[in-house]
């Protein structure tokens, strides 16, 4: 019972995270919400090996942690190219990076 | 009992940072949002017996990856973030990340620990030595963030 607490929680948080990449169009947000997701994963893949399975957990967060991580950089990396260049952060208008 | 509290008050704090996040103007203000999702998670991590990945989670994500966005992404519109909610931020914050603190300060060797919640183990711990190494780190961000803020108001009031 008390076990569908963290998964209910980290369920919840995922869908918050994928709903913000599906509602929202500024670039920034949509992949801070992908992160919202990634870090519910690392708490359902908590819970999930709490409960459910044995072993060394760290190895699987750390590669979620660095892919999270790897995201960020690239992100913000495209971020200041965006902003040199004076494109908008609409995703609908990233279709003008072609012009560059 | 107070590890259900804890929970509960951690996962709204969670959902609540991510409307702040998804209806922020600011940038700034979206990137808090995201600072105190990634804290609650860590609270979460706490409650459910796991202080080592807590404390993980803390170093890189609010640590690492929160003051990165916040140099690399709202560093440019910080002058403009409204100071009078500080006070309810700090409070905030330190009401979140007093909660591994508490777990892992009572802690006792190595081993994983139980509570009501779980009542089961996993070989993922820390010795009571790492709440040191954990409130300086926390102790490193907090003073990271402010003099980031204070020296764009200085730059701000400059300007003016």
């Amino acid at each position: 019972m008390i076990f569908l607490y963290f998964i209910a929680f980290g369920f919840a948080l995922f869908a918050v995270g994928i709903s913000g990449v599906v509602a929202s169009r500024h670039f920034i947000i949509m992949m801070l919400a992908v992160e919202v997701a990634l870090t519910a994963s690392v708490v359902l893949a908590a819970a999930s090996f709490t409960y459910a399975a044995s072993g060394d957990i760290v190895g699987l967060l750390f590669t979620i942690w660095a892919i999270a991580s790897a995201e960020i950089i690239g992100m913000v990396a495209v971020y200041r190219y965006m902003v040199a260049h004076g494109v908008s952060m609409d995703v609908r208008q990233l279709s003008k990076l072609r012009e560059w | 009992m107070l590890s259900e509290i804890v929970f509960f008050i951690s996962a709204v704090a969670a959902f609540v940072a991510a409307v702040v996040m998804f209806k922020a103007r600011e940038m700034s203000h979206a990137m808090v949002g995201f600072l105190f999702i990634t804290l609650s998670a860590a609270a979460v991590l706490a409650v459910l017996g796991l202080p080592l990945l807590a404390l993980l989670q803390l170093f890189i994500m609010v640590g690492g990856v929160s003051t990165y966005l916040f140099v690399g992404v709202s560093a440019e519109n910080l002058s403009r973030f409204r100071h009078t909610s500080l006070p309810v931020l700090v409070v905030g914050a330190i009401a979140l990340a007093a909660i591994p603190i508490y777990r892992i300060s009572f802690l006792q060797g190595l081993g994983g620990e139980s509570n009501s919640l779980t009542g089961s183990l996993l070989t993922a711990s820390v010795g009571s030595n790492m709440a040191l190494f954990y409130m300086l780190a926390v102790l490193l961000f907090g003073i990271g963030i402010g003099s980031i803020i204070m020296m764009k108001s200085l730059r701000a009031g400059r300007r003016r």
